[in-house]
């Protein structure tokens, strides 16, 4: 019965239809870090208890097994400029809303003090 | 709480918030006034874990706690001034009060659950926390990997790389080890948009390896975008992308092409190496791309030799991508050994120049200033001696680790070379050209290269292999220098001069030059490509060694000549599909005829690794006393099946976290008999790959498991999760520990690591339940006589003809070391560790088992039924020549079962076997008994076998009762009485042994007595008429003691036994043998004797009258001649 056991087998799971689908990429403006994602939104189908605050890049966990339905969330748009930014801490900085970090430098001072010192300590 | 504006959506914001507070202070009231028994969040551990689990989604538990007190700690000192949601991306889809409702209703102890809201609600907060927590360190990981990637040599290569495979079919990228070739370029490829990649491996742990490794970066481990395929495993789904296989694989896949087709990139890596096989694939995918147009092909390799791959694709225009490899200056320092020609030991390994060039670097270089010395030098026996000259160099100073590395150490020992030094202290590796590409060491400054390496070549003409030191090519000291300059500058110190470098030849010779090449030919004509001189070979090999070849498997009898055109046979057939040695494979197809299968599996897979006796056993008297027990008479492969047979045992008997210290480990207790317990691991899971194989091939049914009961079951359920869990943590830790710290010990024992749970163990048990493992061990025993001597047969049968027979000196007393002959090479010894060197007296013939020789014979070669041979696995040359792993059989049972060419003369009473050994039986009629025994053996083996082969899997309950029979008559067979002597033949003698006449049947009685499907025929080449394939009778010159002995017979008057008829003096001993064949065959089918023509006799004889001893007797004219003769003498 237990012949096959010292296989460690990848999980199996369905990606029907999407395989077919032409692969989209996440790019970030910043930084250049180009990465395929699986959906951009709010709510993505694969997370059940969580939802997004703002639209974003988001991949399927590539750490856990897909079973276990985590996520990796890769980045979003800058709120003020509409960059495409990932999240990096020298990219972005989020604090009800994606700032890319030139955006967040600009307005720092509409910030509160603990997060502007943190703000001070990326070097652009 | 602030209330901050700092919302962009505030107005949605502000409004969710109002009714959230409304609704809050509700449930603050409610909760406040209901009990006083409020419990702090982590009173609830427990009961919270499924809370977590199902409402939180987070993974591990006790990693959430430990965040959850670290966080608490934290915001005890600072009080934060605004509100953290506004930190955090994600939010729960419910509202906290929503989800408060889902947490347990009773604790433990049955009590109600009462936690506070507010403090509920912090509690959801740090969650979210933590899950940003772990976004930010995952979206890290991601960041690295990209970053390494990017880091790499060849990324500055990929635009490069692209372009140029989309303008043509072949692109050659060649980049030194390191420069990330093998992970990159396949995902170059796939997003480049190609879908189905496939890239093969020389080693089947690389393709593990490797495919795991991209995996990782194409950030898809949990998917199967990338996956593996080897000999007996796969990872591979319908949406694969990427798949790594072995060579192999990818030309078995060539043959059945519907599964080549679906590939669109197929890439070739490390085609510099230039295995057999690797090479024989280029050829295939070169007239593959004229066959289909579908796909493109990269090969892959180091910056060596490229003009050769570059030339072989002129036609198809092929692309040259050059990577260069990440490397510092070294500088080169040639120093010549200079050799007193009068010193006497001149070519004896000197140590001395490596010590002072050690010395050197003391001097030189800091001690503060890091870097490691590698030392290349030829063999085991050099690395021993300056292993030990360098111990002792470092005694005073102890500044050097010495860590000799090379093949046969075990991995563990291996792995040792990459652990790091203490401070101050340097190491010193000593390694054969292991360490020039397949091993990789960081932190090597200096390199000494001794410019010799010891290579096996295989030898066309004799068969067999010669280990010899030869000087390495221009190449591999580029790849020795290059070892110094991986991780900064170096220095290499050569031992010859400029001159004698520039001499060296450019390459490596290819393994095509230097292997026998059955295995690749009888692949090539199963595939259909008979026209081997015609196939495009990278490099052509020898005609010399394809005709051996050819000559070889004809040999074997997987080979026929049909009409002028190679064919294979149905075992050739057979052997083509199983992906082993010739001899290993028709070892594996026998041991299903017989069904003996475990016994041979084992045994096969223990000649296929490495001796499991250590060579450092060597004098270990203590460990030899231990081993003795274990020991088979019978020879080295039964000896090595017991040793696997009790470490089976031992494993069966100790549990794997031994408390109980009386039962030793399986570890302790090889390590005591000096037997590398490596070896058995090997062997467990060659075993088990050789199984499959067969049942690949169809010639097996799959084992059925021996059953269960459900407790047995659930009491192995439970050991797997456990051993399982075990796995996870020992790789986990290996991970996380990586390098350790060296000591410094001049015996490397490290006592401590003996009660430590072996990785290598937890792995065995997890494939190897209790149940598998005990049958394992029952059909792997062989006690009985019997069972010993059908192992021995099918060994035999795949070796021969590979025997040996001692020297007729060796038992005079003056001989320290015993020698032995075999045909194609003379003087051999038997190695070190063999069985037959402590125990030469089971071959010696004693003084009873020397018979008295009947009259009229005389030779002063003792007549006994006690001769015996060896049989060898294979001949290997250093610098002695060395029989390798040899067991024992009986001489001339053995011969008439399996010998090529058996020639007799007209009386059965001297055979000659393959031009190699002479026998005589000098008792009449004892010879044709045991010929016609081994004759009808013969058939039946064929028999068996064919039927085996056409009727795979299905059929094998049918005749098994067959088969018992068969194997009762082939022991009686080997157990026959016959009383012989054996005579080495020389070169000299074979040219005055046959008669190479043939007159003797002219109208003769054409009757086979041995065969009566074998239509007897002349035989032009040696004389005398075929009676089978194998035996040509009457083309021997005839001694006189033969010719007496068969005058006696002929000169008098017998009766048949069976039939009371009376053969007349005259009649031949042929006739005479007609007669009692056939009479014995009339006899059992109930006819009658027909009487006359046994009593004709022969037609041209005469009666005739002596005139030296006035008998007057009946002869042929050839007999008169000869009995002239006799009578004059
Ligand atoms: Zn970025
Ligand atoms: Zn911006």
């Amino acid at each position: 019965m237990d012949t096959k056991d010292s296989k460690e087998e990848p999980e199996k799971y369905d990606l029907k239809g999407e395989t077919e689908e032409k692969s989209k990429y996440f790019e970030c403006e910043n930084c250049n870090l180009k990465v395929k994602y699986d959906y951009f939104g709010l709510e993505p189908p694969f997370l059940t208890k969580y939802k997004l605050k703002e639209e974003s890049f988001v991949m399927k966990d590539p750490f856990t097994s897909v079973k276990k339905g985590e996520i990796l969330i890769l980045g979003a748009n800058c709120i003020k400029c509409k960059k495409c930014v990932c999240k990096d801490p020298n990219c972005s900085f989020y604090f009800n809303g994606t700032y890319c970090v030139v955006c967040a430098k600009s307005c720092i001072s509409s910030f509160p003090l603990n997060v502007q010192e943190k703000l001070n300590k990326i070097v652009i | 709480m602030s209330k901050g504006n700092y919302s962009n959506n505030s107005k949605y914001f502000c409004d969710e918030k109002r009714k959230h507070d409304q609704h809050e202070e509700r449930l603050t009231k409610r909760k406040r006034s209901s009990s006083s028994e409020y419990k702090k969040v982590e009173y609830y551990k427990r009961e919270l874990t499924r809370f977590l689990e199902d409402q939180g989604n987070i993974q591990s538990i006790e990693d959430f706690w430990k965040f959850f007190e670290k966080y608490e700690n934290l915001q005890k000192l600072k009080k934060s001034e605004f509100d953290r949601n506004f930190l955090l991306n994600v939010d729960f889809k419910e509202k906290p009060s929503v989800i408060y409702d889902r947490l347990p209703v009773l604790d433990k102890n049955g009590r109600k659950v009462n936690i506070v809201y507010e403090d509920f609600k912090e509690f959801i907060l740090i969650i979210k926390v933590y899950n940003d927590f772990q976004q930010r360190t995952k979206f890290a990981k991601l960041k690295k990997i990209e970053k390494m990637k990017c880091e790499l040599p060849i990324s500055q290569y990929k635009s490069e790389i692209i372009s140029k495979l989309n303008e043509s079919r072949v692109l050659l990228i060649a980049g030194d080890t390191g420069c990330g070739k093998s992970t990159q370029v396949p995902q170059y490829v796939l997003e480049a948009g190609y879908k189905k990649i496939v890239c093969t491996q020389p080693r089947r742990i690389a393709c593990i390896s490797l495919s795991k490794r991209v995996a990782y970066e194409t950030l898809s481990e949990f998917h199967s975008t990338v996956g593996y395929q080897i000999k007996f495993e796969k990872s591979k789904r319908a949406d694969t992308a990427i798949i790594f296989m072995t060579e192999g694989l990818l030309l078995r896949q060539a043959s059945e092409e519907t599964t080549l087709n679906s590939y669109d990139i197929i890439i070739l890596d490390e085609v510099h190496e230039r295995h057999l096989f690797s090479d024989f694939l280029i050829g295939v995918m070169k007239c593959l791309l004229y066959k289909r147009n579908d796909f493109k092909l990269i090969l892959m390799s180091a910056t060596i030799n490229l003009e050769l791959f570059q030339n072989y694709f002129v036609n198809e225009h092929v692309q040259v991508v050059q990577v260069p490899g990440r490397l510092y200056p070294i500088e080169v320092h040639y120093l010549p050994i200079i050799k007193d020609p009068y010193e006497r030991q001149r070519n004896q390994f000197n140590c001395t120049p490596y010590l002072q060039i050690i010395q050197t670097i003391d001097e030189k270089y800091p001690s503060n200033q890091k870097g490691d010395l590698l030392i290349f030098l030829n063999g085991f026996s050099e690395i021993s001696k300056l292993t030990e000259a360098v111990l002792n160099y470092s005694q005073k100073k102890l500044n050097w680790i010495v860590l000799p590395l090379h093949s046969t150490l075990s991995l563990e020992d291996q792995d040792k070379v990459f652990d790091y030094p203490p401070e101050g202290v340097r190491k010193c590796i000593i390694s054969t050209n292991i360490a020039e590409t397949s091993v990789t060491i960081d932190g090597i400054r200096f390199v000494i290269d001794s410019g010799k390496v010891n290579r096996m070549i295989y030898y066309t003409g004799g068969s067999f292999n010669k280990l010899s030191e030869t000087t390495i090519s221009q190449d591999s000291a580029k790849q020795r220098m290059g070892r110094a300059g991986r991780t900064g500058p170096g220095v290499c110190f050569r031992l010859y001069s400029e001159e004698e470098f520039n001499k060296f030849e450019p390459f490596t010779p290819a393994e095509i030059h230097l292997v026998p090449l059955e295995s690749l030919l009888l692949y090539m004509i199963s595939l259909g490509l008979n026209d081997i001189s015609n196939f495009p070979f990278l490099e052509k090999p020898s005609v010399k060694s394809l005709e051996e070849a050819v000559e070889k498997l004809k040999f074997t009898g997987a080979l026929k000549l049909n009409k002028d055109s190679l064919e294979l046979t149905s075992l050739g057939q057979a052997l083509s599909n199983l992906p082993v040695d010739l001899t290993i494979g028709k070892m594996l197809i026998l041991s299903t005829v017989f069904g003996n299968v475990n016994s041979i599996l084992a045994l096969a897979a223990l000649l296929s690794v490495q001796s499991p006796i250590s060579q450092s056993s060597h004098k270990n008297l203590e460990a030899e006393t231990l081993r003795q027990p274990l020991e088979s008479s019978h020879g080295d492969p039964l000896t090595y099946l017991n040793f696997y047979k009790e470490w089976l045992c031992i494993k069966q008997s100790s549990t794997l976290v031994s408390r109980n210290y009386e039962s030793e480990s399986s570890r302790t207790w090889s390590r005591k008999r000096c037997l590398e317990e490596q070896r058995f691991y090997e062997v467990t899971k060659l075993l088990e790959q050789f199984r499959d194989i067969l049942h690949d091939a169809e010639l097996l049914t799959k084992g059925i498991e021996p059953s269960m009961s459900s407790g047995e079951r659930s009491i192995r359920h439970g050991e797997l999760k456990n051993l399982k869990s075990m796995r996870y943590q020992m790789k986990h830790d290996e991970k996380s520990r990586r390098r350790k710290q060296l000591k410094y010990d001049n015996f490397g024992e490290c006592v401590e690591e003996e009660h430590k749970t072996d990785l290598r163990d937890v792995e065995f048990r997890i494939t190897n339940d209790f149940k598998k493992l005990q049958s394992l061990l029952n059909d792997t025993s062989a006690n009985s006589f019997k069972d010993v001597m059908l192992l021995k047969l099918i060994l035999t049968s795949g070796l021969y003809p590979q025997i040996a027979v001692e020297d007729e000196h060796n038992y005079s007393k003056t001989v320290s070391e015993r020698l032995f002959h075999t045909k194609f090479k003379n003087f051999v010894f038997l190695r070190p560790t063999s069985y037959f060197v402590s125990n030469p007296e089971i071959l010696e013939l004693h003084d009873d088992d020397i018979e008295v020789p009947p009259p009229n014979y005389f030779s002063r070669r003792p007549v006994s039924r006690k001769h015996q041979l060896l049989v060898y696995q294979s001949i290997l040359e250093t610098k002695k020549v060395y029989l390798v792993n040899v067991f024992r059989m009986p001489v001339l049972q053995t011969l008439m079962l399996f010998g090529k060419r058996i020639c007799t003369n007209s009386s059965f009473t001297k055979f000659v076997f393959d031009d190699f050994l002479s026998v005589d039986v000098p008792y009449f009629g004892q010879g044709s008994k045991l010929l016609k025994m081994a004759t009808v053996l013969r058939k039946k083996w064929k028999v068996n076998l064919e039927h085996k082969l056409e009727n795979p899997v299905r059929s094998c309950n049918v005749n098994e009762k067959d088969v018992f029979c068969f194997v009762e008559d082939l022991i009686r067979y080997m157990n026959t009485d016959v009383s012989y002597n054996v005579k080495r033949l020389l070169t000299a003698d074979l040219k005055s042994i046959y008669n190479k006449q043939c007159k003797f049947f002219e109208g003769e009685d054409l009757f086979n007595p041995f065969d009566d499907h074998f239509v007897i025929n002349e035989n032009v080449t040696f004389g005398g008429v075929n009676l089978t394939e194998n035996v040509i009778y009457n083309c021997l010159v005839d001694e006189e003691w033969a010719w007496d002995m068969e005058e006696q017979v002929v000169s008098c008057d017998a009766t048949c036994d069976l039939c009371g008829v009376r053969l007349m003096k005259g009649a031949t001993v042929f006739r005479r043998l007609q007669h009692e064949v056939r009479c014995l065959q009339q006899q059992t089918s109930g006819k009658s004797v027909e009487e006359e023509i046994t009593l004709k006799t022969k037609s041209n004889a005469k009666s005739f009258e002596c005139d030296f001893c006035k008998k007057s007797l009946l002869l042929t004219p050839v007999e008169i001649l000869r009995h002239k003769k006799s009578c004059v003498s």
